[in-house]
Parts: structure tokens; C-alpha cells; sequence
């Protein structure tokens, strides 16, 4: 990033590890220490590592992101709108009309069945039904609000940012004027 | 004698924050009636202080004291330039705004503000700092130099004894073989995250494969986040760096129970309450030499004053294995730790308040 620049000079010019490292350590011998880094360094680099620019692998990735981010939060991504619009049209379950396939006796098998879905489950599941239908509904509309308000949110923001912007920026120009002001007559100082 | 402190926002585990409360606590056990006002306060602490509106009526008092603590700009530096109150500055030291742009248009915009105010400081009785650096800054802004002083900052290491080292995470973390390297702090442009990714490469790839870093703190710089990511995949790093984002006191802990060494490559420091949390908990320090950093560690850990990543690479590993030269390390770290101790900054904040006539 932007303070790297004199470092990084510092760091291709190959200083001593002596330059480098301050240990302010009377127990330690530093001098062996600073010849081991020595060494070692040297050997691996004549062994071939230590190629990589590690600062402008860095730079480029910051650059890389600075251009794929906006710099407010993000408005819902699609699949976080397909999938409000999925749940919008799927919350309500419905009851799925049993069907037959097979020829001449498939009328009957309906009828048979429908009979059967009447009498034995019909009333103690509508009940059940009806209490996932309403949860749904709750869940889908507590989804949709917050979707509105994450809108809303982001509208705001962006207002908010503005007015910051300027009003910092009249901040400055008026320090800036009295600071002007200050040295022309020292007098006036408060 | 009623004491007021005054700063921008109050939130739970925030330095500046706790330095406010430890503050607080020895006010009142002098007998002072101590109260804390903020712009934003975490709805945690709702209970222990106030809005900074709350102060206007004693705007007019002559007889209180205001300490200002300023780390950011806000609107409540009207406040402290308007009160009438006896007054004491407490600067925590701004990031320069340069640091977040492109990054954080807001935070870039709030911090050139602060800085450029720093000079509307003027006019209290002491301006202190918790650290030398900072208080140059303040003198470099036109404060008179013979108005400045430093005074450490609270930094609360008994939280530590009262928490308990999380098992499952300590297992997770405390590999057989790995080379832990942690960083503690908020992951932002100042703080060299990504240069510590860079090491990590160089350490990886050339000296040690075996390595692993934690990146504990904050991660509300989305951008930034979004960069550390990127660089890491970029690197080949996917599996080998967390970003574990703000934990608990339990976790933190463990993390630092866990590490081998403690990396920092920040750029600008007014501070740097994690090097002192590494001395307390035994882990070595290799840290970038910059502004504040060389003042706040004394003549303890290991300082490097180019991003020169192979020969830190090697030093990484000297100090994440050669147990001689650790403890040697360790020792030191200890000693300085001692210059922390709460007894000291408290006896401090007693001998200001004392020359002001305040106690």
C-alpha cells in the first residue's frame, strides 16, 4: 500500500540484518544472531528464493478491490432477490390435487383417495396447515420489511454522506480561514 | 470537587474507553464526584455515563474540573473550547487520514478534521498525552511544550486474571508443530496487516512451511478485510491466515496463550496497548519501528526498521524457536512490563491532579 514505498526501497537494497534489527538485549548476543540471519539469507537466496516482489503482488491487489467496491453498503445482491421473490410466491402452501395416471380405474382411485384424505386427515392437518401458512407469511413479509428498510437504509446513507462531505469540507475551509485570520493578528488568538 | 470526562465515543473493550473508566474509578476513590459524557455511547454502558449534552450546564462552572479526552475529532470539542472549567487534555493520538483513503471516505474526512483541530487544544492547564509521541504531536500543533506531559494509559491487565483460557480453541489454534505468529488490533491500513501477510509468506514459503497467523481484532473496515482476503488467496495463504475478527476476553487470552510470537508492523502508533498485553502473557515481540512503538516497548523485544521480509522471515523463526534467545527476550519483556503497572500511571494521574489543586 501507499506508505510501503521507502521500506520497500530499503528492503531491495539488501541491508545488513544489522541496519535492520534493533534488540537493545544485554543478555543476548546480537551479533550471532544478526550472522545467522546473514547466512541464512544468503544461502536461500543463492539457492534461488526470495524472487517474488512481494510489495507490487500487494499493490496490485489492493487496486483490484478498490475498483471491484463501491464505497456504499451494497444494495441486495440478485440471488438475495431471486430469492425474496421466490419466497414471496411460494410462502402460501397449497393443497396439491392427488392425480391418477392409470386408465379406467384412475377416476376412482382419485375419488377413493380423496375420500380417504377427507375422512382421516383432512380436518387435524388443516389446522397444521394453516398455522405453517401463517408463520410463512410472518417470515416472508418480516423479509420483505427488511429488505425495504435495508433500501431505505442505503438511501439515507448516501444523503448522510453527502452532508458529511460537505460539512467536513466547510469545516476545513473555515479552520483554514481562521487560521489565516490568527496570523495576521496574533493578537486575537482565542 | 466535580470532575468531568468528556470524549467521542464509549464502547466496551476500546482502550481509550477503558483508560476513561479506570480513570473514573480512581476519581471517586479520591473523593472527587467523577462523571463521563460521550458523543456515542455503547448501549452496554448507558448506566455508567452520559450524553455529551448532558454537560452544557456546567459549561459555567468555574470551580470544575473538564478532562478532554481526544482521539477523534467530534462535535464536543465545541464544548471543551467553550466550558469554562478548569481543564486537562488527554490526547490518544489520531490516525492520519491518509492511512484510509480509498478505504474509508468517512474515516479519512473525521480524522483529517481531528488532526487539523488538534491546534484547538489550546488553553487548558496540562495537555497531556500517553505517550511522548503523541504529546510532540501536541506541541507541533502550538501547544506550549511547558504545558505538555505524558501520562501512560490505565491499561486494565488484571482483566486477564479473572478469565480462563478457552479449551477448544487452544486445541485449534496450539497445533503440534505450527509456528503461531499472532497480531492483535483493529485490521486497519495503518496497522501493516498486510505487510504481516507478507512475512508470513516469506516464512512459509522459504524458511518454515508450518506457520500459521491470527489476525484478532476488529474488521469493520470492510475494504480492508476484503484486501487482507484477497491478498492471502493471492498468496496461496487461504488456510493459513485467520481473520477471527473482535473475540471475547476468554478467547483473546488463549490466542495469546497459544502464540509463539507476537508480530506488529504498524506505521502509526500512539501507543499500542497489545505490546504491552504480549508482555504480560510471555509471547516475544517483533515490531516495526515506528512513531510510538520503540517508546512504548523500552528497551524490550525486537524492532525492524525495513520491510526487508526474508531477513525478518529468519528472525521470525529465531524467535518463534530458539529458546535461548526467547527467554532471553522475555525476561527483558517482563522488566518493562513493570513500567505499567497500574500503581504507577495511578500515582501519576495523583501527582497531576494534586499540582492542580485538585486533590
Amino acid at each position: 500500500m501507499q506508505a510501503d514505498a521507502n521500506e520497500s526501497r530499503n528492503a531491495q537494497a539488501f541491508q545488513d540484518p544489522g541496519e535492520i534489527f534493533e534488540i537493545r538485549d544485554q543478555q543476548i548476543d546480537v551479533e550471532a544472531l544478526m550472522r545467522t540471519v546473514r547466512e541464512n539469507v544468503a544461502r536461500r537466496r543463492a539457492e534461488g528464493a526470495y524472487h517474488e516482489d512481494l510489495d507490487a503482488i500487494a499493490d496490485e491487489v489492493f487496486k483490484d478491490v478498490l475498483t471491484a467496491q463501491p464505497l456504499l453498503p451494497l444494495p441486495l445482491g440478485d440471488g438475495q432477490a431471486s430469492t425474496l421473490i421466490e419466497l414471496n410466491a411460494r410462502w402460501a402452501v397449497r393443497e396439491v390435487p392427488f392425480r391418477s395416471n392409470a386408465p379406467l380405474v384412475g377416476p376412482l382411485i382419485v375419488a377413493v383417495r380423496n375420500f380417504w384424505n377427507w375422512m382421516s386427515t383432512k380436518w387435524y392437518t388443516r389446522a397444521l396447515l394453516q398455522q405453517q401458512v401463517t408463520f410463512n407469511a410472518l417470515v416472508a413479509q418480516a423479509f420483505n420489511e427488511n429488505a425495504d428498510e435495508h433500501q431505505a437504509m442505503l438511501e439515507k446513507t448516501r444523503q448522510l454522506q453527502a452532508i458529511c462531505q460537505q460539512q467536513l469540507e466547510e469545516i476545513a475551509l473555515l479552520k483554514e480561514a481562521v487560521q489565516r485570520l490568527q496570523k495576521a493578528d496574533p493578537s486575537d488568538r482565542d | 470537587m466535580r470532575v468531568h470526562q468528556m470524549t467521542a465515543t464509549l464502547t466496551f473493550g476500546d482502550a481509550v474507553s477503558n483508560d476513561i473508566f479506570e480513570i473514573d474509578r480512581r476519581l471517586k476513590a479520591w473523593g472527587l464526584d467523577s462523571y463521563i459524557y460521550a458523543e456515542h455511547i455503547a448501549p452496554r454502558l448507558a448506566d455508567l455515563c452520559h450524553s455529551d449534552a448532558a454537560y452544557t450546564r456546567f459549561l459555567g462552572e468555574t470551580d470544575d474540573l473538564l478532562i478532554y479526552h481526544y482521539s477523534i475529532y467530534t462535535p464536543n470539542l465545541e464544548l471543551y473550547k467553550r466550558t469554562r472549567n478548569r481543564k486537562i487534555v488527554i490526547y490518544h493520538n489520531i490516525t492520519p487520514p491518509e492511512f484510509f483513503r480509498g478505504i474509508d471516505s468517512g474515516l479519512e474526512a473525521i480524522c483529517r478534521t481531528g488532526r487539523l483541530m488538534l491546534g484547538d487544544l489550546r488553553g487548558c492547564e496540562l495537555a497531556l498525552a500517553d505517550s511522548d509521541f503523541n504529546r510532540r504531536e501536541l506541541v507541533a500543533a502550538g501547544l506550549p511544550q511547558e504545558g505538555t506531559g505524558v501520562l501512560p494509559i490505565f491499561l486494565s491487565l488484571e482483566k486477564f486474571a479473572n478469565s480462563q483460557r478457552e479449551l477448544g480453541l487452544y486445541r485449534q489454534v496450539r497445533r503440534k508443530g505450527q509456528v503461531n505468529l499472532l497480531y492483535v488490533g483493529r485490521l486497519a491500513p495503518n496497522k501493516g496487516c498486510d505487510d504481516l501477510i507478507k512475512i508470513l509468506y516469506a516464512y512459509r514459503k522459504y524458511v518454515y512451511p508450518d506457520a500459521h497467523l491470527w489476525l484478532v481484532g476488529d474488521r469493520s473496515l470492510l475494504i480492508y478485510t476484503q484486501y487482507l482476503e484477497n491478498l492471502a488467496a493471492r498468496l496461496g495463504l487461504q488456510d493459513a491466515v485467520t481473520l477471527a475478527g473482535r473475540v471475547s476476553l476468554n478467547a483473546l487470552r488463549t490466542y495469546y496463550e497459544a502464540a509463539d510470537l507476537f508480530v506488529y508492523a504498524s506505521r502509526h502508533e500512539g501507543f499500542g496497548v497489545p505490546l504491552v498485553e504480549s508482555m504480560y502473557f510471555d509471547v516475544p515481540i517483533l515490531a516495526y519501528k515506528a512513531t510510538a512503538v520503540p517508546e512504548t516497548l523500552g528497551n524490550a523485544g525486537v524492532l525492524f526498521d525495513a520491510f526487508a521480509y526474508p531477513e525478518i522471515a529468519e528472525m521470525v523463526h529465531l524467535l518463534a524457536t530458539d529458546a535461548a534467545t526467547r527467554q532471553a527476550i522475555i525476561a527483558n519483556q517482563r522488566q518493562r512490563l513493570a513500567d505499567f503497572t497500574p500503581e504507577r500511571v495511578e500515582a501519576g494521574l495523583h501527582h497531576v491532579l494534586a499540582q492542580l489543586g485538585a486533590l
